[in-house]
């Protein structure tokens, strides 16, 4: 099928932070599953924004956005309450088994506590369909870092830069981002710039 | 010819159609043939299938919206289907799932739900059975009226014909005109 041309994000300066725009390799085998079939389903835990939907859409595809940290916690100083909250909340990401085809998690999971990341990794486990891909960004070193923004700019372009106030993030090595994803079926790693590592994962 | 209405709310200019107040909430179903502004508080689905619905900044709207253009600058909660398109604007919080042609987000709107477009000859052939039975509706109506008024003694029925789009359906509506 022909998809639409995505629509050219504006440069962004939020939060203090430059846009850069990047080759993404994960997002590109994202990408060339979801030109496979039409209809399926694509979650977006950043949160909306209008390259995401346009992505998503102009393949035939349903987006739906939710930005999980707002969800989880609250955008300001969520950690203590996201600890003490193992399950997800009513709402969040409520889908049959099996009916969603591709993730992009982003850089959130880092940004939650053990419980509720744990949380969420079981729902997005058991709401992918078998061969369903995931795509999250990892820092390896610990830190505080403000949440990134991430807009596709085109079928294998991210366009990212960090939004909202500093937050702590916890960092994660090859071997712990392998540990976190033991229960799918198979996962890959790109090393990009700013130590950020893409992570593709197939359930 | 006598031009509409205008009236310059802080959020642009509407040019017609009816507008429920910052000062108004209401509880109910709205189902109407012209545009519509809600800057006030409605709990209950909107029904506009050939208009524009806006949502004003201080519009909160709690139930189903389906019209042919539905901008939101204030709060929804519930479904939005657009037969053409859908924008959420700057500051608007809209949590539901949202059907349109061309859906458009703003940076920094809220939203959370599953957005999915709809095509313009799907959106068509959604609207064309219903627009044949208005339109069937109405020439009954007119063909009602007719005999009426050969019937009658010079008494005319126009009036019938005139409301055979919306008023067919029995819908209540709820304006004020500006």
């Amino acid at each position: 099928m022909n998809a639409r041309p995505l629509s050219k994000a504006p440069a962004h300066k939020a939060g203090g932070g430059e846009a850069a725009a990047r080759r993404s390799y994960a997002l590109e085998q994202i990408t060339e599953y979801l030109r496979g079939f039409e209809l399926g389903q694509v979650v977006d835990l950043g949160g909306a924004c209008q390259n995401n939907v346009d992505y998503a859409t102009g393949m035939g595809h349903r987006l739906y956005a939710e930005d999980v940290l707002l969800t989880l916690g609250g955008w300001q100083g969520a950690t203590e309450a996201q600890e003490s909250a193992p399950t997800l909340p009513s709402g969040c990401l409520e889908f049959p088994r099996g009916s969603v085809h591709a993730a992009l998690c982003w850089d959130r999971l880092q940004f939650l506590a053990e419980p509720a990341s744990a949380a969420l990794l079981e729902r997005l486990h058991r709401i992918l369909a078998p061969g369903g891909l995931l795509l999250a960004l990892f820092y390896s070193e610990q830190g505080a870092r403000a949440p990134l923004a991430c807009r596709v700019t085109g079928p294998a372009e991210l366009q990212i830069h960090p939004v909202g106030g500093v937050r702590p993030c916890r960092g994660y090595s090859t071997r712990a981002i392998e540990k976190m994803f033991q229960q799918f079926d198979s996962l890959k790693f790109y090393l990009t710039r700013e130590n950020l590592q893409e992570v593709i994962v197939r359930r | 010819m006598a031009t509409q209405p205008t009236r310059t709310a802080d959020f642009g200019t509407v040019r017609s159609g009816a507008l429920i107040g910052k000062s108004l909430t209401i509880t109910g179903e709205i189902r109407g043939d012209e545009d519509l502004v809600i800057d006030g508080k409605l709990e209950g689905d909107v029904d506009l299938p050939q208009h524009r619905l806006t949502i004003g900044p201080s519009g909160v709207l709690q139930g189903k919206i389906r019209a042919r253009e539905i901008v939101v600058y204030g709060t929804v909660q519930g479904n939005l289907h657009a037969s053409e398109r859908v924008e959420i604007k700057k500051h608007a919080k809209v949590i539901g799932d949202l059907k349109a042609q061309r859906p458009v987000i703003e940076d920094e709107a809220y939203f959370k739900g599953n957005v999915e477009t709809v095509r313009a000859e799907t959106a068509k052939a959604a609207e064309a059975p219903k627009a044949a039975a208005a339109a069937a509706a109405a020439q009954s109506a007119t063909a009602a009226a007719q005999s009426a008024a050969a019937g009658a003694s010079g008494q005319a029925a126009s009036s019938t014909t005139a409301s055979g789009g919306a008023g067919g359906t029995g819908a209540r509506q709820e304006n004020r005109k500006g």
